[in-house]
């Protein structure tokens, strides 16, 4: 589904529960938090971006934070690792956001629609 | 990122994005970077940096990722 779902049931829980009011308080209640503490450390990069310790935390934490990411990936394409055409797609995927730099929307409308393509002449083959 | 006509281009890209947001934040994120970048708003260092600052971040926006 499109759009942030979290937010989508926040809103629908405080709307159920006091309508509009309800609603906008439980999204403000939900996000305010977050978002004014990153707006400040925000804020206090901005100002501070130059100093050589910041640059190394922060260093480190997105390297850390992007191997997260290719674990989870890698965990993903995992059970698929058997199908070919799988792996072909996800290659496909891969090459065309990291080196092409494509758009993701001509990536995913173009990806999708052969992957669907080749899926259905795979199974009226089978 | 100084004339407002950027600004609206980031806010339409990113609306774009949100509405298909297909696979959430991980899918989302290689094609924020290649718009800003490719804009010449944000370098490479400084987008890994505001990552790195969102990862820390309390989040409730995003579910996944």
């Amino acid at each position: 589904m499109p759009g942030p779902n979290i937010v989508g049931i926040t809103t629908r829980v405080g709307s159920k529960l006091r309508g509009v009011f309800g609603a906008v308080a439980a999204v403000a209640g939900f996000i305010l938090i977050p978002w004014a503490i990153g707006l400040s450390l925000g804020g206090l990069y901005l100002h501070f971006a130059h100093l050589a310790v910041l640059q190394n935390i922060l260093g480190g934490l997105s390297a850390a934070a992007t191997g997260l990411m290719m674990a989870t990936g890698i965990r993903l394409l995992m059970p698929h690792r058997s199908r070919r055409t799988a792996l072909l797609f996800a290659a496909l995927a891969f090459t065309g956001m990291a080196f092409v730099k494509l758009p993701l929307l001509v990536v995913l409308l173009g990806l999708a629609a052969i992957s669907i393509a080749v899926a259905g002449i795979a199974s009226a083959r089978a | 990122m100084k004339s407002p006509s950027a600004s609206i281009a980031l806010a339409a890209h990113l609306a774009l994005l949100s509405s298909i947001s297909f696979g959430g934040l991980p899918t989302v994120l290689p094609d924020v970077h290649n718009f800003v970048t490719a804009n010449g708003w944000v370098t490479d260092r400084e987008f890994a940096d505001f990552f790195a600052i969102s990862q820390v971040v309390p989040r409730a926006q995003h579910d996944p990722g």
